[in-house]
């Protein structure tokens, strides 16, 4: 271990801690914490130039042999996922004015960059907890809702649950192959040997369980209703990243075999179509984004199904545009003096008249999200589909694609709702603040860079 | 059966304890017990896999475990307080204003 590596491989790392460090100390020292914004958003956007720093010197090495290492796809992970941190931060400026909510964001984004390079099965559990115990504390953060504790608790138990299941998991693989890295997540798929194959569906069920696929997703339209709209955005968008990252990592460039490629195919399949089912009844716009983060996290374990070179590229490629459209919708959304009636999609009615601009970016995140072509989830679809076929799993492909299409009507709903129906009596939204819009502007920005120029990110990761 | 082999067994026993409270009770506090069971299964079967391996990486993950569950913890007991207050009762079923 050398001193230098370790500075520079975790600078992204390091500057988060000293702006957990720093606005704790902060926190302490003054009641006022005005500044606590500005410098939360300052070290994340630090952290991910830092990152985005490392992966253009095409920085590689193992700063901790066998627990840490960093290469450029890994740093470029690093810095997307932190920098759609930033608008979510600057978001938050109406709800959470305070400070608390700043260490905490700032700590669960230290688990997920912790999960981007983690090597072994001791860091992924480390940074898998660090990323999810502060989400429940934002849950419960939400107290302008009664629901938020009910909400959190159920996170929290099921959450809990996942993390036992990908520990025994994990204990197993390290009793069959007698290590902890992530290596022998690899030799335990390829042996047939009972006790590796039951190491094996533990992991990925904690997986699906954190991810919210369809048998384990009770928890997720709860928690993002109950949740203030900035907690709801972290957790649809980082929160999802950090798991779903951390599966690409347990899976490497593994090939997936038949019994597993079954259960792989088929619980995404019908969290796809069930989510976009149930999107369609939902009355608010959070609950409904909860349901069609379901779907969404099916289209991204199918990625899991093509051939392994590809996988990582595609899974935080869609990552990067599904969440940059997200917290685009998220923090257009006009705040509201009551938290529930914020986002109910009746009072979305005619919001084209009261807030232009807003239901602009809010449409166009809709059809993002809907995969509709010139935008750039299309490209990501396109891209997660386009390896599950090359790999020969065509029926599952096509399956999935007409579920996907489920999902147009609802969130051509919203856009009906916003554009073509008369005002809403109750609509009652305040008018939109400077720092939201300037939120929603880098997600614009964002979402522009990744629709004119998909190659050059592709060709990075 | 050989030590080892029983002491597998009964941490994966631990272990099935656990999630099954964790699915059929509904006291919320015998669930975070449960929860915690489940923790205690999979340490037992770290350190004993560990212990027949030689290696430490297994019993440093056991203690980090330790830390881990301990911090979770901490954050789900002030939640129930919060929910006890409210309701004035330990059953999940009770909790559900949210449509789950």
């Amino acid at each position: 271990m050398n001193f230098t590596a370790v500075s520079i491989a975790m600078a992204p790392e390091h500057l988060l801690l000293a702006g957990i460090v720093t606005l704790l100390i902060l926190e302490i020292a003054s009641d006022k914490a005005k500044a606590a914004l500005p410098i939360a958003v300052v070290f994340v956007a630090a952290a991910s130039a830092a990152a985005a720093w490392l992966g253009f010197t095409g920085w590689t090495g193992a700063p901790f042999p066998g627990q840490f290492d960093l290469a450029p796809p890994a740093s470029f992970t690093k810095a997307i996922v932190l920098a759609l941190a930033v608008p979510v931060l600057l978001a938050s400026k109406d709800d959470f004015g305070k400070g608390e909510f700043y260490p905490l964001v700032l700590s669960s984004l230290y688990g997920v960059c912790l999960l981007a390079s983690a090597e072994s099965f001791l860091t992924l559990f480390l940074g898998i907890e660090l990323m999810s115990i502060p989400v429940y504390v934002l849950v419960l953060m939400g107290f302008r809702r009664p629901e938020s504790a009910e909400a959190a608790l159920k996170y929290l138990v099921l959450s809990g649950t996942a993390s036992a299941s990908f520990l025994m998991g994990a204990s197993l693989m390290y009793g069959s192959t007698g290590s902890l890295a992530l290596e022998s997540f690899a030799l335990a798929l390829g042996s047939p040997r009972l006790l590796a194959g039951t190491a094996v569906v533990m992991v990925v069920s904690a997986f699906f369980l954190k991810a919210a696929i369809v048998p384990f997703h009770g928890w997720a339209p709860d928690a993002y209703e109950a949740a203030s709209v900035p907690s709801t955005a972290y957790m649809a968008v980082l929160v999802k990243a950090g798991v779903l990252v951390a599966a690409a990592r347990v899976f490497g460039k593994a090939p997936v075999a038949e019994p597993l490629a079954g259960l792989l195919a088929i619980l995404p399949l019908v969290s796809i179509v069930w989510g976009n089912i149930a999107a369609m009844r939902q009355a608010g716009l959070r609950r409904m984004i909860a349901y069609s983060s379901i779907a969404h996290a099916g289209y991204l374990f199918f990625a899991f199904l093509g051939d392994g070179p590809g996988r990582f590229q595609a899974v935080v490629f869609y990552l990067a545009t599904y969440g940059v459209m997200n917290i685009l919708a998220f923090t257009a959304l006009p705040s509201h003096p009551e938290d529930v009636e914020r986002d109910r999609l009746e009072n979305l009615k005619g919001l084209f008249r009261t807030h232009p601009f807003a239901a602009l970016l809010i449409g166009m995140a809709m059809l993002s999200l809907a995969g509709i072509p010139p935008f750039p989830g299309f490209v990501g679809k396109f891209l997660i589909f386009k390896n599950v076929m090359a790999a020969g799993y065509t029926t599952y492909a096509v399956l999935g694609l007409v579920g996907s299409y489920l999902g147009i009507y609802f969130y051509l709903r919203v856009i009906q709702y916003m554009f073509m129906t008369p005002e809403a009596v109750s609509g009652g939204h305040a008018p939109s603040r400077g720092v939201a819009m300037g939120a929603s502007l880098i997600c614009l920005a964002g979402s522009i860079l990744i629709a004119v120029l998909p190659g050059t990110f592709l060709a990075r990761l | 059966m050989d030590k080892v082999m029983m002491l597998q067994v009964l941490a994966a026993s631990l272990f099935a304890l656990g999630l099954t409270g964790v699915i059929i009770r509904r006291n919320v506090l015998v669930m975070l017990m449960c929860m915690e069971l489940m923790l205690n299964g999979v340490n037992l079967s770290l350190a004993t896999f560990a212990h027949t391996m030689g290696s430490a990486v297994g019993a440093v993950l056991v203690f980090l475990i330790f830390v881990v569950a301990a911090a979770e913890i901490a954050i789900a007991i002030p939640i129930v307080l919060l929910l006890v207050r409210r309701k004035r009762t330990l059953d999940i079923e009770s909790y559900s204003d949210l449509k789950g």
